[in-house]
This record gives C-alpha cells, structure tokens and sequence, in this order.
C-alpha cells in the first residue's frame, strides 16, 4: 500500500481546473463527460429560496435535452426528491414498501413533542441510541454512539434549542462501517467508505511531517485540493489520547488516526470498497430505489455489518457527491459521469470520447459574479485526439515567440499551450484530431520565426487529457479572484505547516543549546567563584 | 473650451462605456439598450447563431457579435448594424460604384469621379484628368482613417505629385479621382425613414489662450479627449505633416496662440487622426435630411446606417460620399460640441417598437461587459447570456460606515449579505478610512433593510457608525468590492513571500541543527580546551551586567 502519490482515471489526469475541484466536482465531471461525447452543454445559474446561487446544467443531443443539478438528472422526481430530503418520510417508505428495506427502530418528534417525551421514548430503547435532525445536511447536528440516558439528556437541547432543528429523530445505534453505495435502475455501481484524517507511518518521518506529505498528495487529488489537515485542538488531543505527540515517529505501515470523525472535509480520506458488497447488500440498496416512487438512481449511506452479511439504510441521496468515488484516495476509481450520461444518452454509450476539457472558471466567472445567467460551452466533435510534448531550446525565450507558435496552432485547429520554462526551453503541448496536422505543426516550430533560433526539439508523445484551444500558459498574477483566494488559502496553510515546523526546529535547537551551554559552562562557574571569591 | 457647450447623455456616462473601447463601445451601446428594456441579451462568438451567415469583420475578439430577444424574436447585431440590414446591403455600402448606381438612379448626386487600378500609369491617370475641372480629390479605393486622401487639388502638377505620394510613397495603387465639393461635411445616421443624428467632423485644431504654445495646447487638448469615451484612443499626433500645415498658416510648434484664436492642424476631418466631432443635428435643413435618407433607401436592405455627405458651399446641393451601414455612434454619443443624440434608442425602437415606452428608470444600470464575455475569450463558450434586467424601477442607498472596516473577511461579509438579499452595488474604501457601501435592488424595503443589516452585525465586527445617505449614479449588476483583486493580489504576494521566508528559514535551521549534532562532541570538549580564553569574556560580561 502506498501513499505516494494519487493515481487519475487517465482521461481525467489534469483535466479538472480549480472551479471544478471541490464541492462543483459532480457539476463538471458529469457535464465533461457529456461534452466530450459532442452534447451541447449550458451552464446555467439558479437562486433558491435564500437568494444564493446554484449552478446547473443542461445537455442535449439537439433532439432531447436533460437538465441536471450536481449529480442529479432530471430522471429523478421532484416527489423522489422531497422524499430523500426527509429522513424520517424516507425511512416511512423504505419500512412499508413491499420488499421491506432494513432501517434502523426509531421515532420521530416535532415541536409538540417536550425534551421529555423523547426520553421518555428513549428509555424504552437499548443504548447505545442515535439522534438527529431529519433534514440535516451533511452530518450536522447527527450524534451518533450516545452511550446513557444522560448524555442524551445533553444532546437534545443542544440540537434542538442551540442549532434549531424541529424535527428530530431517536433511532438505534447500529454497528459497523458507512458504506457510501451509488445505484442507477436496477444497478449499483460502487460504494466508498469514508476514513478518518490519519497518516501512514515509514518509520522514518514524525506524526507532524506525514501530515504535510498527505496534504502535499491530498493537493493533487481535485477532490480534496481545498481540504487539507490542519492540526487543531482536536488532531492534538486525540493524539495525547493515543499517548503520541505530533513528534512522534510512528513505525512503517502503522496507520495512526487523527481523528474519530471521518469527513472529507476535516482531511478524511474515500475508499472505494465496491468488491466488498456482497450479493445481498446489494439487492438492499436496489430495493430502495423500487420502495421510493421516482427514484431512478440514488446514493444509499448503508450501515455494514460485514461479518453477518447485514445492512441497514441511514439515509438516501438524490444527488450524492462523486467525488470520492472518481478520485478515491485508495482502490479502484470508479467513473460514475460516465454511468449517468450511458444513462441518460444510452445512444452515445459507444461513441468515441474526445480526452479535450474545457475552462470551467472561465466559463463560470460571470454566472459567479452573477453578471451572466447562462454560458453555451462551444461543441466539440468526439474524435481521438493525437498529442505532442514539445521542448524547444536554443534562443527562444524571445517576446512575440510564444504568441506566434499560438498563430501557428490556431490555424491548423490545435489544442494545448506554450510556457516558458525557468531553464530558458519553451514547453510546448499540443494536441489535435489530425496527426499530419500536428506534426507539420512541429516542423513549422523547429523553423520557428526568424527571429527566433531553435536548436533543438526534445519531443515525446503526449497521451493526457488537453484544455480546448491554444493558450499561452498564464501566471498566477492572471487568476480570478476566487482562485486567487483558494491558493492563497493553500499557501497559507503550507507556510503555518513549515512556520510551525521552524518554531520546533528553533526550540530543539535552544534545547539543545542550554543543554550545552549548561555543560560549558560548568568548568567556568567554579573557575568563576575563584576569582570573585563569592560563594 | 472643451466642455463649452457639449451634453452627454447621463445613462451613457463615461463610467458606464469605460470597458467598451473603439469598435466595441458601439456594440455595448445599442446592446445595453435593448438589456435595460428587459430583453434578453447574448454575447457570441462568430459560430454562433446567426453569425456564420451574417457579414462581419475583426470578431476574433468576443464582444462585437450579439442577440436580442423578446419573447416572440430575436435580432441579431454587429456593432451597431442590425440583422435588418442585408447583406447584400452591406456589400453595395463598401462598394463605391454600384452605391453610386443606385444612386443616380434616384436623382441623388456623388461627386463625380473614377477608379484607377494599378494596371493603369500615374501619365494616364494624368492625362484622364486633364479632361475633368480642377479642383479634385484623390483617395486611395481601400484605405482607411483617411490615410492618403488628399483634398483641393488645383492644378496638374499638385496632382502629379500627390500620384507620387499616394500610390509611390504610400503603396495605394488603387486610387479615386472625384470631383472636390467645397462645403461642409455631415455625417448623418438615419434610421428607417427619420434622421436621428448628424455631426461635422472638424479637423484637429486647438483655441488659444493667449498664455500656451501650440505643442502644450495639443498636450492639453489630448488629455481631454483621453475623457471623451469616442476620442480617447484617438489623440492629435504632433508630426511633420502638422508641423508643414503650421508652416503654410506661419506658426511653429512653439507659438503662442491669442485668446480665443483657433487654429486647425490639418485638412483631414477624420476622428481617428485628432479631428473633432461636433453635433450638427439642427443645423440640417429638411431638404438635406429627405436627401439623406432617400440616399439610405436607394440601397435594398440598407434600413439603418450612416450617411456621409458635403453640402456644396453655393448651391447647398448634397453630394454623397459615402454610405456607412456598419457606422461608428461614437461621435454622434460624445460630440465635443453640442448635444449626444441617442442612436441605441432609436435602432433598438426600430427593431423591438413594442418596447419604446419601457421606462427609463432603470437607465443608470449597466453591466459589466468585460466579465460577461470572459467565456467566449478563446471560445471557450459559443454565448453567453447577461442576467436578465426586467425591471421597470431600481432603490439606491447608500451606507458610509467606520471602524474596522478595512479587513477582507469584513468586505466578504458585507458582499455575501448583499447577495442573500439579492442586492446590487459595490463598497468601497475612502482615503478616510471609512466605508462606503452602495446597494441597489428592485425591492425599497429590501434596499433599506440593508442598514438593519449592517447594524444587527452578526459577524460581529467591529463598526462604530453607520450613515446613510441618497445616491443617484451608476449602478453596475453585482456586488463588488473595489480594490478586491488588488488586495487579493498583494495578499497572494505576502503569502508567498512568507512561504519563501520560512522555506529558507528551514533550510537553514536544518542545515544549523545537523551542524550542530554533528560536532557535538568535539564541542563538548570545546570548554577544556578554550577555558582560559573565555574567562576574560565571561568575567567581563558577568561584571558588565553587575553594573
């Protein structure tokens, strides 16, 4: 096992641009997979009932056009929806269908009900007992493991009073691992599970420098660029706990947990266990999809109890997240833009699909800054593309030069771009449908303007996804605010990383130091008190 | 002098056309109209659309090509020039000989003239000449900004010369010979059967003031038209061809000019190289604006577009120059002298009538036109669709706040509170350390619960004061924070100057503490050795501190 680096679904390698990371993952991926198809894509924005932007979108093959929302189609009801979006209406359904779903037992109580009654309820229940809001999102106020009567006692003020949650339920707490199963018709794709923020030990490097060489491979993966670790009250105590300090060397393959929780966003990882559902867990998360009306395809949070072959339904999605299943930071990544357009235009299943993308946060700018309400992304044509990697040296680094080889591949309909590198060669990727096409491309470079002289051209294939059209490489000073704001956020949290690292470095150094000083100067002091005659 | 008597129109304010420069000013202007009237406005790209089949030129860059639409049409635009002209029309406007055709035609008079292609020798245009009436004009067929046009020729040997200049020095070989018409010239912008603007173009010239030289009444003359939004890429150029045309009126460069006195620079009227357009729009009898538009008719398909003609200066007879379908508004929108008319109003009433009562109060909203057509940049995008603006009224206020207001997670705060409350605006920092917030919205109470807002403060920042005060300028759809991307900016420098820092500050430390560790132990030894030479500094050191 290793955790050097993260491993792409090679269409994918670099082909996700900062405003498709994150939390818009689903949003691009889904869509890039039906562009590159040839379907005319539109990026539209939406205002829900709180005025904040959503940004939707359609595809269409000119005859049909489906409208989407994250990883949702619109194959799934508004009714389906609504459903999904009550966990108690939810399980309601799942009970009664006609192939029952497990669920966890349990009640429900609104605001008629007192603090009472819910532990009144709660007394007639084995411990350890769940409670959670019903239209919560994304585990907020969901306390799950509660051990006693009076831990409880604790939480329902605290969710329903502190974080005003009306509804509330008191469910069973049922053991095992979460699994995250995604299902479309009669079929599920996958499953992930979530880990918590850990590190892997070499036995060579501190609990502290692991941390930042997980956050240095978890800035790779575009679904985690922005959710680093950051050692906090929590990572600090759970490790007292454990008896470790962030100094500590932990031994080589030792994994050691930073925290209990695992979301993504406080540094956990995505597992795809897909060959871990059994036959029968699978028809679980099928039935689902048969107890709610209109739900053609859906992710299920199913509690595992791997050993007894048992699942039990949490919760549904109507529009899961993708990301960690199509960039898991372990196992198989598993390529579910692809199902939902197989599923939504079964008659381009089979097409050739162009390894171009496209700029998503040029596209977005101003439906973000909501100047623009919707964006027409140019269409392609779906075709294989045959790409070049171009090094040219000699003297290149010459104004106008990078600009005359973007003339030279826009004319002959190329893709890619041209940078200047610091060692003084012109990187140079380029890549189109028409490989004679390209190739004159690379001879017209070698000549080069005449006020350019190349020497040499270091040339190789070049098999990795392309952005559409011939840029000239920006620089960072070139960025929209946003992702200037993102990388900034990085940066900062890299220089905390090695300030902190410094700050430890320094005291060890002191330590170390007065350790010595203390040992030199020992001679000295009795030396001194001869001379002075103190005592 | 500048603004001695020119009136701009408020709901086209500089502010508002400061992104739209040269060719595209002329697109955001007729395309703002239409948006403010509520219809549904898209930027293109060239494959888009209509686009393929319609006659365009130089659209490589996005923001020249764009629809409009209600909801039973759509009309598609380049520039100024509307899907009602053909193209067809187009084509006879760029081509001298059929507009003159058509024109005959009708009884309406071009100055008379030829065309001589390269085959023909400057001796037989010579020669061609000697049986026309001096004097004439010689112009290049397929120049453009008024390049190489020379006007009043008088005699043979003028022309002689001028042959030389134009097709040797100046590589026209295609050249035109026409009659000279002494008079003024107008251009005139018709639209279907009504003229609704015209102006003079005024060769570049200055007025003294009795104290300045010509060169620094240039300088000066410059930076006003650096402020005029048609005129500010266009400057007077100070060359030999300015100095010569001094010389024949006996001033240099470096006279000074009496009060009042004006002086012109060159014979071209041409903006482009300093010539001033001055609104001429009452000075047209009703003879010459039927001319003009009979001369717009004669063309099929030719519904809207600029005429340019001269006025003879004794027969007040109009002759055509020209016919401009694709005509730049600038000059009729910024004159330096009398009234903007309004072109956009009149084309977009032309194409969508029903919409000719949408009121006008929402004329100070605009958009931002560099933002909406970042998609299309490299085409990423083949449309995009500006955020519809179907509103017949829009609140303004304005908030001055102080404290801490300079943070950036403060500004955040305050643009994501404006966003829940679907307001438009911008804040902006004062030199007095104050902030000004203006918001906008179609909802008065929303706009004016935007101070309960700033006051219930549950970011809880630090805010001592809030004044509230009206505002009536521009509003651009949004919310920005000016100064935002320069802030971002300087942070993303700071932060990635500390990350050097502590990058070498590391290496260093690194490289200190290995050093360290590894001369450990003949350090340790260090103190038996050296003992004698440190005591006199740690005795000089204890007793210093004694003191």
């Amino acid at each position: 096992m290793s955790e050097s680096e993260f491993r792409w679904m090679p269409h994918h390698e670099g082909a996700v641009p900062p405003a498709g990371q994150g939390k818009r993952i689903s949003t691009y991926t889904v869509a890039l997979e039906g562009w590159r198809r040839g379907l005319d894509l539109k990026y539209y924005s939406y205002f829900d009932e709180d005025n904040l932007l959503k940004v939707r979108y359609s595809l269409s093959n000119g005859e049909k056009t489906h409208y989407f929302q994250l990883s949702m189609g619109d194959g799934v009801t508004k009714e389906a929806f609504d459903i999904c979006d009550n966990k108690e209406t939810t399980k309601d359904y799942l009970r009664n269908a006609e192939i029952p779903v497990p669920v966890p037992e349990g009640k429900m109580f609104d605001e008629k009900h007192t603090d009472e009654d819910i532990l009144a309820y709660a007394a007639t229940m084995n411990f350890p007992v769940v409670f959670k809001p019903t239209d919560g999102n994304a585990g907020n106020g969901v306390f799950a493991n509660i051990q006693t009567v009076e831990e409880l006692a604790e939480i329902i003020p605290h969710v329903r009073e502190e974080l005003g949650f009306d509804e509330v339920i008191l469910e069973d707490y049922v053991p095992g691992r979460e699994f995250r199963i995604v299902v479309i018709g009669d079929r599920v794709l996958g499953a992930m599970i979530r880990r918590p923020a850990s590190v892997l030990g070499d036995g060579r490097h501190t609990i502290k420098e692991l941390i930042q060489k997980t956050n240095e491979i978890r800035m790779t993966n575009p679904h985690l660029t922005s959710r680093l670790i950051k050692v906090d009250r929590e990572i600090r105590a759970m490790l007292q706990r454990k008896g470790y300090k962030l100094s500590t060397v932990p031994e080589k393959d030792e994994r050691v947990y930073l925290r209990e929780k695992s979301n993504l966003s406080k540094g956990g990882d995505a597992i795809d266990v897909t060959d871990k559902l059994t036959d029968n867990l699978k028809d679980i998360a099928i039935n689902v999809g048969r107890a709610i009306p209109g739900l053609q395809h859906y992710g299920v949070d199913m509690i595992v109890d791997e050993e007894n072959d048992r699942g039990v339904i949490l919760e549904v999605n109507a529009r899961p997240g993708f990301g960690g299943h199509l960039f898991p930071m372990e196992g198989t990544p598993r390529d579910f833009a692809k199902e939902i357009i197989d599923f939504y235009f079964p008659e381009t299943k089979d097409k050739e699909r162009s390894w171009l993308y496209f700029d998503f946060d040029a596209a977005l700018e101003p439906i973000k800054n909501r100047t623009a309400s919707s964006v027409d992304i140019t269409t392609i044509t779906p075709e294989p593309l045959y790409g070049k990697k171009l090094i040219l040296s000699g003297n290149v680094i010459v104004p106008g030069f990078r600009n005359w080889v973007k003339q030279q591949a826009k004319h002959k309909d190329l893709h890619g771009y041209v940078e200047n590198q610091e060692d003084g060669t012109v990187l140079v990727i380029v890549a189109g449908t028409d490989q004679l096409a390209v190739e004159k491309f690379v001879k017209k470079c070698f000549k080069g303007p005449d006020y350019v002289e190349v020497i040499a051209i270091d040339e190789q294939e070049w098999n990795k996804p392309v952005k559409i059209f011939f840029e000239i490489k920006k620089r960072k000073t070139d960025l929209t605010p946003l992702q200037l704001e993102k990388e900034i956020e990085n940066l900062q949290q890299v220089n905390e990383d090695l300030e902190k690292r410094n700050e430890e470095l320094i005291a060890r150094y002191r330590r170390f130091k007065s350790r010595k000083a203390w040992k030199i100067t020992a001679p000295l002091r009795k030396v001194y008190k001869l001379i002075t005659g103190k005592k | 002098m500048r603004e001695k008597s020119a009136e701009w129109l408020p709901h086209l304010s500089g502010e508002i056309v400061s992104e739209a420069h040269g060719n595209y000013l002329d697109a955001y202007v007729v395309a703002l109209e239409g948006w403010r009237r509520g219809l549904t406005l898209k930027w293109h790209v060239k494959e888009s659309g209509k686009f393929p089949e319609m006659k365009t030129w130089f659209v490589d860059k996005p923001g020249q090509l764009f629809s409009l639409e209600s909801d039973d049409k759509t009309h598609y635009f380049f520039r100024s020039r509307g899907d009602k002209v053909t193209n067809e029309a187009v084509e006879i406007g760029s081509d001298k000989e059929s507009t003159k055709e058509l024109l005959q035609h009708k009884g309406i008079k071009m100055p008379e003239g030829s065309i001589f292609t390269k085959e023909t020798s400057d001796e037989a245009i010579l020669r061609h000449a000697s049986g026309m009436s001096f004097p004439i004009v010689l112009k290049p067929t397929d120049g453009s900004f008024g390049k190489g046009v020379i006007t009043n020729i008088k005699n043979n040997d003028e022309l002689k010369e001028a042959l030389e200049y134009v097709r040797g020095k100046l590589n026209y070989s295609n050249v035109l010979l026409e009659e000279y018409i002494p008079g003024k010239e107008y251009r005139i912008y018709v639209v279907g059967d009504k003229v609704v603007g015209a102006m003079n173009r005024i060769p570049a010239n200055v007025t003294g003031d009795g104290e300045h030289t010509v060169r620094s009444l240039i300088q000066r003359k410059n930076g006003d038209r650096a402020l005029n939004p048609r005129l500010r890429s266009c400057p007077i150029i100070i060359d030999e061809e300015v100095e010569r045309y001094l010389s024949t009126q006996d001033l240099f460069l470096d006279s000074v000019l009496d009060t009042g006195e004006q002086v012109f620079l060159t014979e071209k009227t041409n903006i482009s190289i300093g010539g001033d357009p001055v609104d001429a729009f009452d000075d047209l009898s009703d003879g010459i604006k039927d001319s003009a538009v009979r001369a717009l008719q004669a063309v099929p398909g030719l519904s809207h577009g600029a005429v340019d003609l001269i006025v003879h200066e004794e027969t007040s007879e109009p002759y055509i120059i020209e016919l401009n379908p694709t005509a730049n508004l600038g000059g009729l929108l910024y004159p330096i002298e009398g009234q903007a008319r309004d072109i956009p109003k009149e084309i977009i009433d032309y194409y969508f009538p029903e919409t000719q009562d949408a009121l006008r109060k929402t004329s100070i909203v605009y958009f931002d036109y560099r933002e909406v057509l970042t998609p299309l940049q490299d085409k990423t995008a083949y449309n995009t669709k500006v955020v519809q603006f179907d509103y017949d009224e829009i609140h303004t206020r304005k908030f001055i706040i102080h404290g801490d207001v300079k943070s950036f997670v403060f500004h955040k705060w305050i643009k994501s509170k404006a966003k829940a409350s679907g307001l438009h605006g911008f804040a902006s920092l004062k030199p007095d350390e104050s902030l000004e917030i203006v918001v906008a919205g179609v909802d008065q109470e929303l706009v004016h619960q935007f101070r309960d807002i700033l006051l219930e403060n549950d970011g809880g920042f630090n805010i001592n004061e809030v004044k509230e005060e009206n505002y009536n300028e521009t509003i651009k759809i949004g919310f920005e924070i000016e100064g935002e991307y320069k802030e971002l900016l300087n942070n993303y420098k700071t932060v990635q100057r500390n990350l050097e820092s502590s990058k070498k500050e590391l290496k260093k430390l690194e490289k200190q503490y290995s050093n360290m560790l590894n001369s450990r132990a003949w350090k340790l030894t260090r103190p038996v050795r050296t003992v004698s030479g440190t005591i006199k500094k740690m005795y000089q050191r204890i007793t210093k501190n004694s003191h």
